[in-house]
C-alpha cells in the first residue's frame, strides 16, 4: 500500500471516489503539471487501485473496486458494529478486572 | 485486539460470525452481556447511544432497546431470549433495525468459551434466508458504509 503513501495520491483517490475524472480535472486543485499528475496515476495504476478507460479523447481515470473494496471490507458494517462495541466491552472488562484485583 | 469476522452461507444456514477474545473470565463477560447497566456502556457502533426499556434475562424474557444513531435516527429492537445458560451461552431472537424494514431481524447466538486467562466470545447472527442476510448486509452497508466512507475520506485526506 505504499501507493497510498503520497498525500497527492490519497487525494486523487478520494476525488475519484466521487466519479471518473480526466488527468486535467485531477490536476486542477493541485497546481500540478500534467506529467506530475500522470506520474502519480501511473503509481496508482500499477498498484491496481485505478484504471484508465480507453475512451480515446479523454482517457478518464476510474477507481478499481477490487483492492479498495478490501479496504472497505475491513471497515464493513457489522464488523464495524461489533468491533467498536467489543472495543468498549474490552475497556469495561479491563476496568472490572482492575477493581477485582484491588 | 481485533474481531474475527466471517460469513457462512449454505442452503440452510445464512450467518455472519464475529469472534474476539477478552481478558476476563466467562462469568464476568457473560454479566457484561446481560446486565443493562453494563450493556449501555458498550453495545453499538461508535457514537451510537443505547437505551434499554426492558430486559428480562430468562428463557422467554423480553429485551427492548433502542439504538440512537449520531444522525438522530432511532433503531428500535425487541428481542426474546431463547437460551440463557450462564456463563456459557446466550441466544435471542432479535427483531429490529430501522422501523421501515426491520433489517436486523435474526437469531443471535453468543458463546463464551473459557480459554484459561481469556474468554473467547463468538457471536453468530443467523438470518432466516439468504435474502434477509443480504438485506441486512446492504442496509448495514448503507449506514455503516456512510460512516466508513467518511472515515476513508478522513484517512485519505
Amino acid at each position: 500500500m505504499s501507493a497510498l503513501a503520497h498525500p497527492a495520491r490519497r487525494s486523487i483517490l478520494a476525488r475519484l471516489s466521487t466519479g471518473d475524472m480526466t488527468v486535467a480535472e485531477l490536476g486542477e486543485p493541485f497546481d500540478m503539471t500534467g506529467p506530475a499528475v500522470t506520474k502519480h496515476l501511473n503509481v496508482l495504476e500499477r498498484a491496481g487501485l485505478i484504471e484508465r478507460l480507453r475512451d480515446a479523447q479523454r482517457r478518464p481515470c476510474r477507481l478499481r473496486p477490487g483492492p479498495l473494496k478490501d479496504v472497505f471490507d475491513l471497515v464493513q458494517p457489522y464488523r464495524e458494529f461489533w468491533d467498536e462495541s467489543f472495543d468498549r466491552l474490552d475497556e469495561l472488562l479491563a476496568e472490572q478486572e482492575a477493581e477485582n484485583d484491588n | 485486539m481485533t474481531t474475527e469476522a466471517r460469513s457462512n452461507t449454505t442452503q440452510d444456514l445464512h450467518e455472519l460470525v464475529f469472534s474476539r477474545a477478552f481478558a476476563a473470565p466467562p462469568a464476568t463477560v457473560f454479566r457484561a452481556w446481560t446486565d443493562p447497566d453494563q450493556l449501555v456502556r458498550w453495545w453499538g457502533p461508535r457514537d451510537f447511544v443505547l437505551t434499554i426499556q426492558a430486559m428480562e434475562v430468562k428463557v422467554g424474557g423480553i429485551w427492548e432497546y433502542v439504538l440512537h444513531g449520531p444522525d438522530g435516527t432511532d433503531y428500535p429492537n425487541r428481542a426474546i431470549f431463547e437460551v440463557v445458560e450462564p456463563p456459557r451461552r446466550l441466544e435471542f431472537f432479535n427483531s429490529g433495525g430501522h422501523v421501515s424494514d426491520r433489517h436486523l431481524t435474526c437469531r443471535m447466538i453468543v458463546t463464551f468459551e473459557d480459554r484459561k486467562t481469556q474468554t473467547l466470545v463468538t457471536l453468530r447472527m443467523q438470518f432466516e434466508t439468504e435474502a434477509a442476510l443480504e438485506r441486512a448486509r446492504s442496509r448495514g452497508a448503507e449506514q455503516g458504509g456512510r460512516q466508513s466512507f467518511e472515515r476513508l475520506v478522513e484517512w485519505l485526506a
